[in-house]
């Protein structure tokens, strides 16, 4: 069956649906970063190197698929790197994402010595403002990570440490937390500086604060924190536009996050294949955004039809809720990601995602 | 005044689900002290507090901290106690297992949990690391005599390495020799089957729980 063609443009789409305005159809966001690099044949070094390769890259996927997400860029390990610390690219098969190769810190007393980088001069975070200073010159809206604090002193201490710390050293983990918070927000300074709070979005993903990782007790002594003080501020200044990625299992959570945490009128809450499209938005209320949540592992293994199926389910659960709903990947899109999976999600959107109000 | 050799392997149990590494250090001398068996100390103490964690974290009462110092509560007081095994105690076969996370991949947080836990569950584990090319899986594995091949991987970038394992096992014309049991972050059942894995593990200790039904090892 061919899919009719759309009324709106990806951007008129996402303008209508933060506003709460009528949609022709569902929404795409491919949640796409090194797959579009796949695509187009370039190795993951110079995508994350080469701001203005990622945006190259990006934009040429998004022509592609047609999807509705603007290019985004982020380094993996964007602290680590920034902090002082080392990152690598994987060596073996075709590359991957960069890793931690040396820790920023190894001991409480380390951590007590970092001190907040100026993102300017910064080796990953002036990299993101390269790409956003690009974007903007081509019309797209630059985007802010939110971290998460925790997820990303994960990548600059090691897993395995933080975590014990988490117990062991808690005074060190907040601290920690406290300066990757205080970097997040000077980097959000920056881009405000040059860009504008109101074009300016948030995005923030939230990992290792999976119930699979941590307790939800972990989430409220250290990560809590940090977001009430990022979304305080980042909403006093007047960003008002907020993808939260609850990455995995947030179920024991979900209440500090309604109640707890200051969000914005619209936020839109992307989440894993663990959680359900329809209790999470009927949990937020009406004015929430929900996202989601076609498993990722789908999209790299399984057919264009396999992948269809389980679209048109997640539209057909994800569209009850008033709020608004975006199709997603239950997470980034995988790298290796079948680009006719990719099509099945938009051509999905586009049969079974109509909406019986057509946008005038 | 010397206490009963079963308050002991109480104690050590509840050092290793409580997290305290110097009191299971102390209960091991104690264990020594008492005259109990090193090995009968390891069994009823440690393993049972091991399995006692691993049950909490079944259960969302535990999380990956809890269980991590836990295991090094555990190491702490096994150091201590295993110098002291009979040879006897050590002599009996031990099903062997090669863990590692695949190429291209350096996280191993989960393989490490899975690692330890089926140390602690009996079978002999040959712990390969992370970033494992593919034939170091297979090579070992021969050279070892291992029955379970573990792979893990948290990166969807790494998937296929899984699958290639699978694929030089056939080649090698050694598929029907070894069991292969599959886990992380990206992996599912339906991946598992679809590369032609013999088991997934959803977490840790279901981890430890399909590798015995593999190894036809008993619980």
């Amino acid at each position: 069956m061919t899919a009719p063609a759309d009324e709106l443009t990806p951007g008129e789409r996402v303008r209508r649906l933060l506003a709460a305005e009528p949609l022709d159809r569902v929404p795409v966001n491919a949640f796409a970063s090194a797959y579009t690099a796949v695509l187009a044949g370039v190795s993951f070094r110079d995508y994350y190197l080469e701001p203005a390769v990622a945006l190259r890259c990006q934009q040429e996927a998004a022509a592609r698929h047609g999807w509705d997400g603007s290019p985004s860029y982020a380094m993996p390990g964007w602290g680590t790197w920034d902090f002082g610390g080392e990152i690598a690219f994987p060596q073996a098969r075709d590359g991957g994402f960069p890793f931690t190769s040396r820790p920023v810190a190894e001991t409480p007393a380390e951590v007590e010595a970092l001190t907040v980088p100026d993102p300017r001069e910064a080796p990953a975070t002036s990299r993101t403002l390269e790409f956003a200073r690009l974007a903007w010159a081509a019309g797209i809206a630059p985007c802010i990570t939110g971290g998460s604090p925790l997820f990303e002193a994960v990548q600059m201490i090691g897993a395995e440490r933080l975590l014990r710390w988490t117990r062991k050293e808690p005074a060190t983990v907040a601290r920690l937390l406290e300066l990757v918070t205080d970097y997040i927000l000077r980097i959000a300074d920056v881009f405000i500086a040059e860009f504008g709070a109101g074009n300016c979005s948030v995005f923030e993903a939230f990992p290792t604060e999976s119930q699979a990782v941590v307790s939800p007790a972990v989430f409220e002594r250290f990560t809590l924190p940090c977001e009430v003080r990022i979304h305080e501020a980042l909403l006093a200044r007047g960003v008002t536009t907020w993808v939260i990625h609850l990455c995995g299992d947030h179920r024991r959570t979900l209440r500090l996050w309604r109640d707890a945490v200051p969000l914005p009128e619209r936020p839109l809450f992307s989440i894993g294949a663990e959680m359900d499209l329809l209790e999470v938005g009927d949990f937020f209320g009406e004015s929430c955004i929900v996202g989601g949540n076609v498993p990722t592992t789908l999209l790299q293994t399984g057919s264009a039809a396999e992948v269809a199926a389980v679209a048109g389910a997640c539209i057909a659960r994800g569209r009850r809720h008033p709020g608004g709903y975006v199709l997603m990947p239950a997470c980034g899109l995988p790298p290796h990601a079948r680009p006719e999976n990719v099509d099945a999600l938009v051509d999905t959107a586009r049969l079974h995602g109509r909406y019986q109000t057509v946008a005038s | 005044m010397t206490r009963s050799h079963e308050d002991i392997l109480t104690d050590l149990a509840g050092a290793v689900v409580e997290m305290d590494d110097e009191r299971a250090g102390e209960l091991a001398h104690e264990a020594l002290a008492a005259g109990l068996d090193a090995y009968e100390a390891i069994q009823q103490g440690l393993v049972a507090g091991m399995e006692r964690a691993g049950e909490l974290f079944e259960s969302q009462e535990y999380f990956v901290p809890e269980l991590l110092l836990c295991s090094d509560a555990m190491g702490v007081a096994l150091e201590i106690l295993e110098p002291h095994l009979s040879v006897a105690a050590t002599a009996g076969e031990r099903v062997g297992v090669v863990i590692g996370v695949v190429e291209g991949d350096t996280h191993d947080i989960g393989k490490n949990l899975v690692a330890m836990m089926l140390s602690v569950a009996g079978f002999e584990v040959h712990d390969l690391g992370r970033d494992v090319p593919i034939a170091a899986f297979v090579d070992r594995a021969v050279e070892t005599g291992a029955r379970l091949i573990c792979l893990s991987t948290l990166m969807t970038t790494t998937l296929d390495g899984m699958g290639d394992v699978v694929r030089l096992l056939h080649e090698r014309g050694l598929r029907d020799r070894f069991r292969v049991l599959v886990g992380g972050g990206p992996v599912t059942r339906a991946f598992a089957g679809h590369i032609g894995a013999d088991g997934y593990g959803v977490n840790a200790s279901h981890a430890v729980e399909v590798a015995r039904e593999l190894a036809g090892v008993p619980a």
